[in-house]
């Protein structure tokens, strides 16, 4: 009996206006993601020039990304290692600092999201979800043909799960419609191109991603089906499914952001930058002057080892200073994004991220693999050079007159190792398997999966109830 | 008679569930949004004026600094004004770099995962949608319940029947619309205790102008689709479509696709470097005389230097200037393909007349650059007296102000899409006159 509902339903909606609309929609947007991933330049790692002063480390590249993009800010592909423990992303997008990466100068671009997968499914199918879903119970009772329907031998639990199976059946049409042409248009081409290759992993993470998917449509479906049990109009229930999914999908996800930025403040670049300026100026110029003054300090000598002290300890806290203040970002951030999980749409933002393996968490761990990748890389050096003297943008530059003699101040500047540099560690980013990304996602699916049989639970008790005229 | 179906249609939608659901969120996330827009106001503001303080205390003429005042109206519109960088520096040795930041330029990298809900916004997602809400059903609902026909049946102009509907929804939209800018200037004056000048006074007013053109234009599609189609859901299915598409589908496409189209213009990175190596090379090659032995030689080797390295800033911004300009008119294609989307050109406008778009952007560095010359002749003069050179650096230069964009200018660069705004409004409107003149009742 549940099969006849959900085939009846299944006829209902694939001969309404709705249906090739949604058909079209998927196969465009999903026909040009696959385009625009095969059109993407593969940027080749190339091996750095070992180095005892400073090296490039370069991120792999994920075949994936066209499911889920992540933000831009997310993409960074490069970072720059000093000796000394400075690691700086290579960010910068401003128009005059040119950018390593071509796809940041996207700095004049207006902002939008990245048609990708998670952002298809995330917006366009949700709200179609809620389109195939508003009138499946009010419309009926407005018709009368719901109590037509109850007075035959079925359950009333069968005719609710009828209409969502009836649903789910006509979303996943186009959907995977959408997405077998996307992952042809990306085979093909891609192959044809040398652009995109995907492996078996990849095929699974993709299958991975499809089921959640599924998961995060039928959320949807469900909430249809209890505001439409609830209200007594179509139009009504339409117009609440609206607000409502404009409230979880498009308003929650984004307030998230200014929340955070309330509840954690942190220190702007301005005022870090004017911090560092002073931990220098107090700690390095004026400390020398005054050990000089003193006079702790009477030959050239005697400078020179105390500036390679101070410079060494200054640049130590400052990298500290630097280091503390990205992890106040990051963990804005983190903050911000626990927030926007009240709404499904940034939990399965979140889902597809992990799965595809791409976004800010991998952002991440990406950075705290250079970190990991830095105490290997320090050991070297210091192995073969003997000392670890840091490099930076700081410079002492003073000249003072000791006892009639001039005397000099300089940073002392980390040492080019000339010889054998063989058994040169290189930076190898360790990825993530399949059961990582699976575990990490797994608490956000049962949020996911609660929300569903949430709804499923109410919109029974509401369709049981209520009275079917 | 247009007034009696205007006040008919006016009380109806007032009444509605969904015009209270509307107006109560546009003005919940209004003050949300303001709130958190005027503290970041008054933060970049704070380090504006400290860091103006602190360069003028100790000015220095090797790195001298020039500063971007942050603009109150971006409490409304914010652009790109946190995006772009707001401290340039004008080295006399090099050509204009800027696009430093002070304010939190790495902590907007970081935020780039949520959009800023600022005012715009609130337009562009909820007021849009609360337009078609309320006239999806204008023409296809009245069909629908049968009204439509009763309406006809007196001796009233059919022309008088769609003028009082659009009546009805300036009214109904100038609500939430003024409330909206009432509370938000409310709110900037007496919590952030900033006043207005007239110029700013001037620009509020055209974004609340072209706020009003815009939520109009959804309000107008959505007469056009009620007055084609006979059943009110199928007119909401389609403008939904019509919505989504503007909001979400334009702008990501656009970026998409344009963002490709970048990858013509290569990036000049490695011909500067090759440059600077040249340069640098030769400088070795010839140390030339030293200062202390012979000072006259020395003026004479710094003449020639000096030359050598014009040339070079001349070639290296060359360079980033053909990069630069690719990327503008990139940009500049982007917008125009997004305005297919009233809700962009909306945006656009705001932030012209905000002055917080691009333009505004470029304006600023032009005026750093048209700094640079006279500043590097002036470097160079302080720079004959050795001795001295390093007392004078820190004495001689105080940052300027940046003259403000004028009121006139900004409307000019918005005018464009005003005139697009408009043009659509009436275009709309009479589609929807013609549509509805040959609709039929029965």
């Amino acid at each position: 009996m549940i099969g006849q509902i959900a085939k009846k339903e299944i006829h209902h909606n694939l001969y309404s206006i709705r249906f090739p609309a949604l058909l079209v929609i998927s196969v465009i947007l999903f026909v040009l993601n696959g385009i625009l991933a095969v059109t993407e330049p593969v940027q080749e790692i190339r091996m750095p020039r070992p180095s005892t002063t400073r090296l490039t480390v370069s991120r792999q590249h994920d075949a994936l990304e066209f499911c889920a993009w992540g933000s831009n800010a997310d993409r960074i592909q490069h970072a720059t290692v000093m000796i000394g423990g400075s690691i700086s992303p290579q960010t910068m997008d401003s128009p005059f600092q040119l950018p390593v990466r071509d796809r940041l100068a996207q700095f004049a671009l207006p902002y939008a999201d990245h048609i990708d997968w998670a952002f298809i499914i995330k917006i366009i199918f949700s709200l179609f979800a809620i389109i195939f879903t508003f009138d499946a119970v009010c419309w009926e009772r407005e018709q009368g043909t719901l109590i037509l329907m109850c007075s035959n031998p079925v359950s009333r639990s069968s005719v609710l799960l009828g209409k969502y199976l009836g649903a789910c059946g006509t979303l996943l049409i186009p959907l995977m419609v959408g997405i077998i042409l996307n992952l042809l248009v990306i085979v093909v081409v891609g192959g044809v191109m040398g652009t995109v290759s995907l492996q078996t992993e990849h095929w699974l993470r993709t299958g991975l991603l499809i089921l959640a998917s599924v998961l995060y449509i039928s959320l949807f479906i469900l909430l249809g089906l209890l505001v439409s049990s609830v209200a007594q109009r179509s139009s009504s229930s339409l117009l609440i499914l609206l607000s409502f999914w404009v409230a979880l999908v498009v308003i929650l996800p984004n307030l998230a952001g200014i929340l955070a930025e309330q509840t954690s403040k942190t220190e702007s670049e301005y005022q870090l930058s004017r911090r560092q300026r002073q931990i220098w100026d107090l700690g390095g110029v004026s400390e020398l002057n005054k050990q000089i003054d003193s006079g702790r300090i009477t030959t050239q000598e005697e400078l020179d080892r105390a500036a390679e002290e101070l410079f060494i300890r200054i640049i130590k806290i400052m990298n500290d200073i630097e280091s503390e203040h990205r992890g106040a970002l990051v963990a804005k951030h983190r903050s911000a994004r626990r927030i926007a999980m009240v709404s499904p749409a940034a939990i399965y933002q979140y889902v597809g991220e992990a799965i595809a393996d791409s976004g800010f968490e991998r952002q991440q761990r990406f950075l705290k693999s250079i970190r990991d990748y830095y105490l290997i890389y320090e050991d070297y050096v210091r192995e073969k050079v003997g000392k670890v003297i840091p490099g930076c943008n700081w410079t002492f530059g003073m000249s003072r007159n000791i006892g009639g003699k001039e005397v000099y101040a300089t940073s002392p500047r980390p040492e080019e190792y000339k010889n054998d540099m063989s058994g040169f560690p290189y930076f190898a980013e360790p990825r993530w398997s399949i059961m990582d990304s699976l575990r990490t996602s797994l608490h956000n699916l049962a949020i996911l999966f609660l929300w569903s049989i949430l709804f499923f639970v109410a919109a029974h008790y509401v369709f049981v109830k209520r009275s079917l005229r | 008679m247009i007034w009696i179906v205007a006040a008919r249609e006016t009380l109806d939608n007032l009444m509605s569930l969904k015009f209270l659901f509307g107006t109560v969120l546009c003005l919940v996330l209004v003050v949300i949004s303001m709130m958190v827009s005027l503290r970041d106001y008054q933060n970049r503001m704070d380090e504006y004026e400290s860091a103006i303080s602190e360069f003028n205390e100790k000015p220095d003429v090797l790195e001298f600094k020039i500063y971007r005042k942050p603009e109150v109206l971006s409490i409304f519109a914010c652009g790109f004004e946190k995006r772009f960088g707001n401290v340039a520096t004008v080295y006399p040795t090099i050509p204009v770099q800027a696009g430093g930041f002070m304010g939190a330029s790495e902590s907007a990298q970081f935020s780039a995962e949520f959009a800023s809900i600022d005012f715009l916004f609130v337009v562009r997602v909820v007021l849009s949608l609360l337009a078609i809400f309320l006239s999806y059903n204008a023409i296809s609902g009245e069909y629908e319940r049968g009204t439509l026909k009763l309406a006809l049946s007196r001796p009233v102009p059919r022309a008088s029947i769609i003028l009082g509907k659009l009546v009805a929804g300036i009214i109904c939209l100038l609500i939430p619309v003024i409330m909206s800018f009432i509370i938000g200037i409310l709110i900037i004056q007496f919590i952030g205790g900033i006043a207005f000048t007239s110029e700013d006074w001037l620009g509020i007013s055209s974004i609340a102008g072209v706020t009003i053109l815009c939520v109009m234009s959804f309000y107008m599609i959505g007469l056009v689709v009620s007055s084609k189609t006979r059943q009110a859901a199928i007119s909401l299915l389609i403008l939904l479509l019509i919505w989504i598409t503007g909001v979400f589908l334009i702008p990501g496409i656009t970026t998409a696709v344009v963002g490709r189209y970048r990858l013509m213009a290569s990036n000049p990175g490695r011909d500067i470097t090759a440059i600077n190596g040249d340069f640098y090379e030769r400088m070795q090659k010839d140390p030339g005389p030293d200062l202390h032995e012979d000072q006259e030689a020395y003026a004479k080797y710094r003449v020639k230097w000096d030359e050598l390295e014009d040339g070079r800033n001349r070639s290296i911004w060359n360079l980033r200037r053909q990069y630069l300009n690719r990327l503008y008119s990139q940009a500049d294609l982007a917008r125009w393909i997004c305005r297919l989307s009233p809700s962009e050109s909306c945006a656009y406008a705001a932030e012209a007349m905000a002055r917080t778009d691009i333009g505004a952007y470029r304006s600023f560095m032009r005026y750093v650059r048209s700094y640079h010359e006279p500043h590097r002749e002036f470097v160079k003069t302080l720079w004959k007296d050795r001795e001295k050179f390093n007392e004078d650096r820190r004495k001689y230069s105080k940052t300027p102000d940046v003259p403000p964009i004028a009121f006139s200018a900004s409307f000019r660069s918005a005018a464009p899409d005003i005139c697009l705004l408009a043009v659509l409004n009436v275009l709309f409107f009479m589609l929807s006159v013609l549509f509805f003149i040959r609709y039929d009742v029965h």
